[in-house]
């Protein structure tokens, strides 16, 4: 995933009263001018480029001619196109890789955080990789992952194991890239868990305790429940990011070995800057826009991450 | 039915010792409560019982089994919180059953006992709400029925009625008494509203300092406080305390002469008088001062609270204290006026110069 995490969940707001008296409608032109700095970004780096995308994705353009106007064509080429539904299916790995370990990762470390250790060196720690951007954390781990001179083998060397490929075993490039993301994430997706346990009332828990819950009823019946909304939001973010893996594939196996990390958005970067291809790697982006929309929604839908019992 | 034993209890947060050797009992079926000053204990002492803090040194028995390491919810205790501690994604029922699921009672069964307390506590139409629809008195009667269905030896409550306006805090008052009468359980009881205190009480335990300053029925505290902080602690508006000097004293009658006031010296009866010279603070309850009385004092009338039935009248003497008269038809009182207040004697209460009373 590339660090789309940028705004905490909303709450949904109060309904409008059908007939807004003058100081709501003050009150709500204040509240837009409030998020108009917010709505330009969002319209001019958002909205405008993925109109501008849906437009490209109509013509073949090689960026030196102008473009021609190809209709559907670049879709149904797509449709057609092995490759491309070969770098979905490896999306999705990578995906199902990395999202289970990563989420429960975070939800212990912030469990055992917030339970053993409220200490905000340790949170610090726990943070730190987050703040190495991807294409660092993907140089670090491709010297340490090096099969001949990196750490890693020569650490399971002392543990009496056989070295591994690593990055460079097609059986294994895949999963190396979901472990750096891991590495990566799971340190921010905890301290997200870390907030939304603080937002749990503590005696709750003193309530369950004289009630006769252990400490793993009172996971399960108390914290998994309450902390839903964060949850979702974490998933949402993280499954949105994980399906646009670039920057760590681009810095370590660039799509190899054998194509065994050519993952969706590896394969569109191929066509528009090396294919020169802009309007296939368009149409391309567009499909994978929506299928990121419905993956969204679908998980909203079901997990009902937008309502809240605290609070 | 079981009571309770605290001997010597004792908490420390590292160096800090909060709770100073407490030692009390309290009868199987009684309605024990705690009061005193903000940061005295209350809450720590009821957390001790409930299991929630561990316990620094001394023992706690509950019907005469040692409890200091046992896990709270094998105590055979039920704790109502301030917040009422709901759990906000379960319904009313869910909450109710809680903890009858951890101890194995079959489906049926939960859902008898919870119908049973809702019926109690007239909640049956709000078994299927969440906490976060229900009114303030329905989540704390919800917090008591999630107690009640446990059916314990022991209910504990902190400052259980708090959160609610004035008016529902009265109805739940009585609630809280009938339920007492029907379920004859033991209840430890936290509190900060006097009226709750006198009203609910068997016993009340008066706290000051992480230490019990005086434990006994309400009017034992009221009619007969053993030093000055539990004559002012008890009772509202608080006792008048004046500073008196000793005049004379001998064969069991001492002489007072009140500091500050313009009124003449009298005598009251005392078995173990102090020495002559002697600074003493003496006692009044505002209803014991009235218009007429044995010693008499002139004062200048500052404020009147008109309460309807009664009137809270402030006066003082000159620069000397002010005092607070609960007259019972003082309607032409006016700001400014003098008022001719008395006392009888035998009705205050003596203190020594450490508070402690002098009898
Ligand atoms: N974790 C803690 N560490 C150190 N001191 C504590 C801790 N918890 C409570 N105390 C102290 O213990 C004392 C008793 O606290 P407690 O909460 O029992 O008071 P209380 O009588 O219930 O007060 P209130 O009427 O305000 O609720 C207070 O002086 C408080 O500062
Ligand atoms: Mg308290």
């Amino acid at each position: 995933m590339s660090g789309q995490i940028d705004a905490p969940p909303r709450r949904r707001a109060g309904r409008m009263l059908p007939r807004m008296t003058a100081l709501r409608r003050r009150e709500a032109l204040t509240g837009y001018l409030f998020i108009l700095p917010a709505g330009i970004g969002l319209l001019a780096f958002f909205v405008l480029p993925t109109l501008r995308a849906a437009q490209i994705s109509l013509t073949h353009w090689n960026l030196m001619r102008p473009a021609k106007w190809a209709g559907f064509e670049n879709y149904a080429r797509l449709w057609a196109d092995a490759q491309f539904w070969d770098s979905m299916w490896i999306t999705l790995c990578y995906v199902l890789y990395n999202i289970p370990v990563q989420t429960a990762l975070g939800l212990l470390i912030a469990v055992l955080a917030d339970r053993l250790a409220k200490s905000v060196a340790l949170r610090a720690v726990i943070i730190a990789p987050y703040l190495i951007s991807n294409v660092v954390a993907g140089l670090v781990w491709l010297l340490m992952l090096d099969p001949l001179i990196g750490m890693t083998n020569s650490f399971l060397g002392l543990l009496g194991l056989a070295p591994q490929g690593f990055l460079s075993s097609p059986d294994q490039s895949l999963i190396s890239v979901a472990a750096i993301s891991i590495w990566r994430h799971a340190g921010f997706t905890a301290l997200l868990f870390y907030a939304g346990l603080q937002a749990i009332p503590k005696d709750l828990y003193e309530a369950a305790r004289l009630d006769g819950a252990s400490e793993a009823a009172m996971f399960r019946l108390i914290t998994l429940p309450l902390l839903r909304p964060v949850l979702v939001f974490v998933l949402v973010t993280s499954i949105v990011g994980s399906f646009q893996v670039f920057d760590v594939i681009a810095v370590t196996t660039q799509g190899g070995p054998a194509g065994s990390t050519r993952a969706v958005l590896w394969y569109i970067y191929e066509n528009a800057f090396q294919f020169s291809r802009m309007g296939y790697a368009s149409a391309m982006s567009m499909v994978l826009f929506a299928i990121l929309v419905l993956v969204t929604l679908a998980q909203m839908r079901l997990l009902r991450g937008d309502r809240s019992d605290l609070g | 039915m079981s009571g309770l034993e605290l001997t010597q209890l004792q908490k420390s947060y590292g160096a800090t010792q909060v709770i100073h050797g407490v030692d009390l009992t309290v009868e199987p079926g009684e309605f024990c409560v705690f009061v005193g000053p903000s940061g005295c204990g209350k809450s720590t002492l009821l957390r001790m019982i409930a299991g929630l803090e561990d316990i620094s040194g001394g023992t706690l028995s509950i019907g005469g089994a040692p409890m200091n390491e046992v896990d709270p919810s094998k105590r055979g205790v039920a704790m109502v919180f301030q917040s009422y501690a709901l759990y906000p994604h379960m319904t009313v029922r869910e909450n109710m059953g809680f903890g009858l699921r951890f101890e194995r009672v079959p489906k049926d069964q939960i859902k008898r006992r919870v119908d049973e307390a809702a019926e109690v506590l007239e909640l049956s139409h709000l078994l299927d709400r969440k906490p976060k629809a229900l009114s303030g008195g329905q989540r704390q009667r919800v917090a008591i029925g999630r107690a009640i269905v446990r059916k314990p030896e022991v209910f504990l409550f902190d400052e259980p009625l708090s959160n609610l306006d004035a008016e529902l805090r009265g109805t739940m008052r009585v609630e809280i008494a009938r339920l007492h009468k029907e379920i004859g359980a033991t209840i430890v009881y936290v509190t900060h509203d006097q009226v709750e205190a006198m009203t609910l009480a068997d016993k009340i335990v008066v706290l000051r300092a992480g230490q019990v300053e005086q434990a006994g029925t309400p009017l034992d505290l009221y009619d007969d406080p053993d030093n000055a902080f539990i004559a002012g602690f008890i009772g509202s508006p608080q006792m008048n305390m004046l500073g008196a000097t000793v005049e004379a004293a001998d064969g069991g009658r001492v002489r007072l002469r009140l500091d500050g006031i313009a009124a003449e010296p009298f005598e009251m009866p005392l078995a173990a008088p102090p020495a002559p010279g002697d600074r003493v603070t003496l006692g009044i309850r505002p209803e014991h001062l009235s218009t007429t009385g044995a010693v008499r004092m002139d004062l200048v009338l500052e404020i009147v609270e008109h309460l309807g039935s009664e009137s809270l009248v402030h006066a003082r003497s000159g620069t000397g204290p002010r005092l607070v008269m609960r007259l019972p038809d003082s309607r032409g009182l006016r700001t400014g006026l003098p008022v001719a207040a008395g006392f009888d004697p035998a009705r205050a209460f003596l203190f020594d110069a450490d508070g402690r009373r002098l009898r």
